[in-house]
């Protein structure tokens, strides 16, 4: 396969508490994260609100340093490269933001917020060949090239995504990671943005990294689906695999807790208290204080990422009890 | 007769531009004890109903109508009286709860003032209370908690911290907008969870805010679907959500991601935008993204009228088709 983005162990760390040496603590935010990626591949990446998810985003596009591990774009180890390289590969790296109104300049249009990859990479354009750029990209995210004039507030939460789509695209990259990017937006225009970027990654032969907390919008693009919690990968897979046969306790738990608007149907609640604290992790598999299935083994060692099947791999040790799928446990 | 009765209530803001209307006149009843969902996008007017209900509309804002509660009429009452009912008689959990809490009192002092600015306890009774509510919304280690400030708090504690601080005065009715929006998944069931089992204890009513579906159907007996500054859709939630009498209900529905759609095929989305408040069509305000819009739609604001599962504003509703 021709990896367009590889990471290898990936780690990030903060320090936090300020201060000086003594009451500095480390924060492991990620840690051992792999997979590769190639062209018209999506990687989803899921779990709850501080699994490092986001963080994983900026360390792909090298926006946060790594403490361990590498990131390669195009086969290039982003830590190997001198600031002008760097700058060069990020082009074929963008992002897209969770909060589409927030993300764009107030006081810029439109046209000038989706032009600024343009002024920055590519300086000598003309400025008509740049507003023609511009107005190809809106059409391509289905807004008028008239629109080029308007400004964020203009725009509804659906709109303004499709801007900021325009606005990663517009340096043809080869990776877009897109942070929460429909999460924000109504039921009725979320599909219509996760739409969009599955025909501009056919079109356009993108590898996409999704980040998102909702399983349900993560299947439709998906490839392969990364599970984080608490800054370590949990489970990894074929999209099939996850869904399907998740082998680790807390890929079931997130399934479960999607909200069916079946009728009757009383919702679930697959996982009890809070995560835990990432400066303060529990020893043993850190899922181990919220899992059902937790042993002493559990709560002593931490398990390894186990490959359960080719392509398919699962941090738990009790993995092997359940090889076609966590059961449910009924409360 | 109705806990909570709401006749006719518009909501109009005066902006530049002109007179704009967030709300077109809708109609709402809760039972004491029921809950009902009330669902719509952003922009559909379901918030600012609801604000106008307890007297806090913005300065520009006006509302008309008859809003009723315990057999009051509330609309126009003066703010001491207000402020009453506020948190007393009618709880309101607020959309973005978390952010609701001030950040520089103590967890503890803000569920105690809730309480003793309607009741007449003292300051060790409330404390107790204030201890007794924390745990009754499941936040782990209550007591260490009373001392800490809402920024020490995980965002699903802070929800539910908020929760807590709109129950202690005990209202009869509770209003939450919104209130699982913010949240992990796993937290939202939580969550959902929770309201259910307060309903149980303590028998009050419950009105919903939400756009997710998924929610109503964990949580409400009835619903009324909101488009656009009217109710364009309302019955029991297992009848509406079943077999939807109006497109748009419909169109929600099969928009839901959900985990065994079908893959390697576009999401099924509704095409176009709600429109803006002032720039509502001139017939059915749903008709440009409706497929099955005829000339009448484009001309004539359908009336909420009888339908199979409660009643319906559609000039062609769907024949009960399942969704």
């Amino acid at each position: 396969m021709n990896a367009v983005l590889q990471a290898a162990n990936v780690g990030v760390r903060f320090r936090v508490g300020g201060g000086t040496w003594p009451r500095q603590r480390l924060l492991t935010a990620v840690e051992g994260v792999g997979f590769t990626l190639g062209r018209g591949e999506t990687l989803g990446v899921v779990g709850e609100s501080g699994c490092g998810k986001s963080t994983l985003g900026r360390a792909l596009l090298g926006l946060v340093p790594l403490a361990a591990g590498t990131v390669s774009v195009d086969g290039h180890r982003l830590d190997r490269q001198s600031d002008a390289r760097l700058r060069d590969l990020r082009r074929h790296a963008q992002m897209v933001f969770q909060d589409p109104q927030g993300s764009l300049d107030p006081r810029m249009t439109v046209g000038q917020s989706v032009a600024e990859p343009l002024e920055i990479f590519e300086p000598r354009m003309s400025r008509n060949e740049r507003r023609a750029r511009v107005a190809g990209v809106l059409s391509q995210v289905g807004l008028a090239p008239a629109h080029a004039d308007r400004y964020p507030h203009e725009f509804s939460g659906g709109q303004c995504q499709r801007v900021g789509i325009a606005r990663a695209i517009i340096l043809k990259p080869s990776i877009i990671v897109c942070d929460e990017p429909v999460s924000a937006l109504d039921v009725s225009v979320q599909g219509q943005v996760v739409n969009l970027l599955a025909g501009l990654q056919g079109e356009l032969g993108l590898a996409l990294v999704f980040i998102s907390h909702n399983l349900a919008v993560v299947r439709h693009l998906s490839t392969r689906v990364l599970v984080m919690y608490l800054g370590r990968p949990m489970e990894q897979g074929g999209r099939d695999d996850i869904y399907g046969r998740p082998l680790h306790p807390y890929t079931r738990a997130l399934l479960d807790a999607v909200p069916s608007p079946e009728p009757g149907r009383p919702a679930r609640v697959p996982l009890a208290g809070e995560l835990p604290s990432p400066l303060a992790p529990p020893q043993g598999c850190v899922f181990s204080t919220r899992c059902a299935w937790a042993n002493d083994l559990c709560r002593r060692a931490r398990p390894a990422l186990d490959e359960a099947r080719p392509g398919h791999q699962v941090a738990c040790h009790r993995w092997r009890e359940w090889p076609g799928g966590v059961p449910r446990r009924e409360d | 007769m109705a806990l909570f009765e709401v006749r006719d209530l518009a909501v109009s803001f005066a902006t530049p531009a002109g007179e704009v209307d967030a709300v077109a006149g809708i109609d709402l009843e809760v039972a004491e004890g029921e809950c009902l969902a009330l669902v719509g996008e952003s922009g559909s007017g379901k918030s600012q109903a609801l604000l106008a209900c307890l007297g806090l509309l913005a300065a520009n804002g006006r509302a008309r109508g008859e809003v009723r509660f315990d057999g009051r009429s509330v609309l126009g009452l003066p703010e001491r009286e207000l402020g009453r009912l506020r948190g007393a008689g009618i709880g309101y959990v607020f959309q973005d709860a978390p952010g609701s809490l001030t950040p520089h009192l103590r967890i503890g002092d803000q569920l105690s003032e809730a309480l003793r600015c309607h009741h007449d306890v003292d300051d060790a009774t409330a404390r107790a209370e204030a201890r007794r509510m924390l745990e009754r919304v499941q936040v782990p280690d209550a007591a260490a908690r009373l001392r800490q400030y809402p920024h020490e708090l995980s965002g699903g504690t802070r929800q539910r911290a908020a929760i807590a601080a709109a129950l202690m005065p005990r209202p009869r009715l509770l209003i939450a907008d919104e209130p699982t929006t913010a949240l992990d998944v796993t937290v939202q069931a939580q969550v959902i969870a929770l309201f259910r089992e307060l309903r149980r204890e303590l028998g009050m009513a419950l009105v919903v805010v939400t756009h997710d579906l998924g929610v109503v159907a964990g949580l409400a007996e009835r619903v009324a679907v909101m488009y656009s500054g009217r109710i364009v859709e309302e019955g029991a939630t297992t009848g509406v959500l079943s077999r939807p009498a109006h497109p748009y209900t419909s169109g929600l529905l099969a928009a839901l991601p959900r985990l065994d759609d079908p893959t390697g095929v576009p999401m099924r989305t509704i095409p176009g935008t709600p429109p803006a408040p002032g720039e509502r069509p001139r017939g059915c305000a749903f008709a440009p993204r409706c497929d099955r819009v005829h000339d009448r739609c484009r001309n004539v604001v359908p009336a909420l009228a009888a339908a199979a599962h409660g009643r319906v504003a559609c000039h062609r509703p769907l024949a009960g088709a399942p969704a």
